[in-house]
């Protein structure tokens, strides 16, 4: 009879010593201190728009542009045969070769996914976050401005991008300075979950490289501007007041140094 | 007390047991047991795919419950290495064939309902093809105690389909594609007279085999009315065309 009280009591006592202590709700997170942002991080976003879990990670950006404003650059690359749309076939494509050849480049077999600052590796969305904030940090030792007015002087009216660049080295730098043309608000089919929204709003899409697909060699000085001036001609089907520049200078020892990006604005003339 | 005590073991040993890990693959809601072979014929044409170029796909719908909260992985493998067989599993989708990967591995963290693995193949252009897939699951990190696998055919091939059809249920007629397939019990001769919504017949066929498959690639797309008659009983029904 003992044995049985004791091989019972033994029994209900293994089953509460097996329940863990639980901290109050307000123990449990840690907030984390303000980032400082003290250079601006680019994101190439690997997407298409029949991949269908890809608008998940759209939403990440949509949340990490929220948070981090101008000091985050997002550029939505569309890629792969298995999960573009061709722009060749139809304007509703939003697939450029220029854009399949990055994904090549970078083994980018699976989508959505990302690389960051072309330092991170490819990484899938959910570790996008603690990456971006890490890099965010970082002392840059280069600044970059650049503008882009919308040329309706010439004769290719209202098609023509004039985009002016100045490079801020603090040290130093040597590197290839790429310049891309994006797109935002384009509305145009995206396959989420099992089915396709037609009127789908694409935001920081890619559409062509300015000045090759690997940009232009640069050696910097420390502390000695540098300017150039580059222009391109945009296609008819892209919407003009929703474009953008973003510029960046990158080596392949330290990845991208710093990232900046513009809105493409119109030339006032005097008679406006 | 000693019948107390046998009772209370039995109690807490049910419980722990069912709190068991327990991976189960099902489709359309019935499971498919496992080590057995699913075939799917199931075509998903793409709405954008004449403007695009894209070809059609076997959407199998598989669906893997996990009866708790764990991270299952789900892992994919291109049997006969023929490359489209796509595979998603609520994350980034991934297509075997590229970059020598025919294994495809993911990862998902359940919460108890049942998941849609998103595995599908994708069917040449023109003509068939058949995709093989070995689909294994897993709790993480109780790989030895909770595996499962199926394996899952998809195909367009009327020949493999058909093969499939005469072990599966029998008086069955259905149109996938563009092909009539009929599944029955008997031989005998029957016949089959295919009609436009107007009302006016297009084609017709005598079918004297128990199973088999017939073409209707002649047929533009549209809406047709198909009636399968064997003297004695007759059944009609409407079909589209794509």
């Amino acid at each position: 009879m003992k044995k049985y009280i004791y091989s019972f009591v033994c029994c209900i006592a293994a089953i509460f010593a097996a329940c863990d202590d639980v901290d109050r709700l307000e123990d449990r997170f840690i907030p984390l201190p303000q980032v400082e942002a003290k250079r601006k991080v680019l994101l190439e976003e690997f997407t298409g728009q029949r991949c269908v879990n890809c608008p998940t990670a759209h939403l990440m950006i949509n949340d990490l542009k929220t948070q981090y404003g101008e000091n985050f650059i997002p550029v939505g690359i569309h890629a792969t045969s298995a999960f573009g749309l061709s722009e060749e076939a139809s304007p509703l494509g939003l697939m450029n070769s220029e854009g399949d050849a990055y994904a090549k480049h970078w083994n980018s077999n699976a989508l959505p996914c990302g690389i960051i600052d072309r330092t991170s590796g490819l990484l899938d969305y959910d570790k996008w976050a603690a990456y971006i904030r890490t890099e965010m940090e970082k002392e840059p030792n280069l600044n970059i401005e650049v503008t882009a007015v919308m040329d309706t002087l010439s004769s290719d009216l209202d098609s023509l991008i004039r985009i002016e660049v100045k490079l801020l080295p603090l040290t130093g730098v040597t590197g290839k300075l790429q310049l891309w043309i994006t797109e935002s608000e384009i509305y145009a089919p995206q396959v989420d979950g099992s089915n396709y929204i037609m009127d789908y709003q694409h935001n920081h899409v890619f559409r062509a490289c300015v000045n090759g697909a690997w940009g232009t060699e640069m050696t910097l000085q420390p502390n000695i501007y540098t300017a150039s001036e580059y222009s391109y001609k945009i296609k008819k089907h892209w919407n003009r007041k929703k474009l953008s520049v973003v510029a960046f200078l990158y080596n392949n020892n330290e990845g991208v140094l710093q990232a900046e990006e513009c809105d493409v604005t119109f030339e006032t003339t005097e008679n406006n | 007390m000693k019948k107390i005590f046998t009772l209370l073991s039995v109690v807490l040993g049910l419980s722990f047991t069912s709190s068991a890990q327990t991976l189960t693959f099902t489709h359309d809601g019935e499971v498919i047991p496992a080590g057995s072979t699913f075939t799917s014929d199931n075509i998903y044409e793409d709405p954008l795919g004449d403007l695009f170029g894209i070809p059609d796909e076997v959407r199998p719908e598989i669906f893997l419950s996990c009866n708790v909260n764990e991270t299952v992985v789900c892992m994919v493998e291109d049997v006969d290495k023929v490359g489209n067989v796509k595979f998603c599993f609520g994350g980034d989708c991934q297509v075997s064939g590229i970059g020598g990967i025919y294994a495809i591995e993911k990862e998902y963290t359940f919460s108890g309902t049942a998941l849609d693995i998103q595995l599908d193949f994708v069917l040449p252009l023109t003509g068939y093809g058949t995709g093989k897939a070995k689909v294994t699951a897993w709790v993480k990190g109780k790989e030895a105690t909770t595996k499962v696998s199926i394996n899952v055919v998809m195909t367009n091939d009327p020949s493999v389909i058909s093969g499939i059809n005469q072990s599966a249920a029998k008086n069955v007629t259905k149109v996938v594609g563009k092909t009539f397939y009929y599944n029955f019990d008997v031989a005998t001769h029957r016949t089959l007279a295919i009609y436009g919504l107007n009302g006016s017949q297009i084609m017709s066929a005598s079918l004297n085999d128990a199973a088999g498959a017939l073409s209707l690639t002649e047929l533009p797309k549209g809406v047709y009315i198909y009636r399968l008659a064997d003297g004695a009983n007759a059944i009609q029904r409407k079909f589209i065309l794509k």
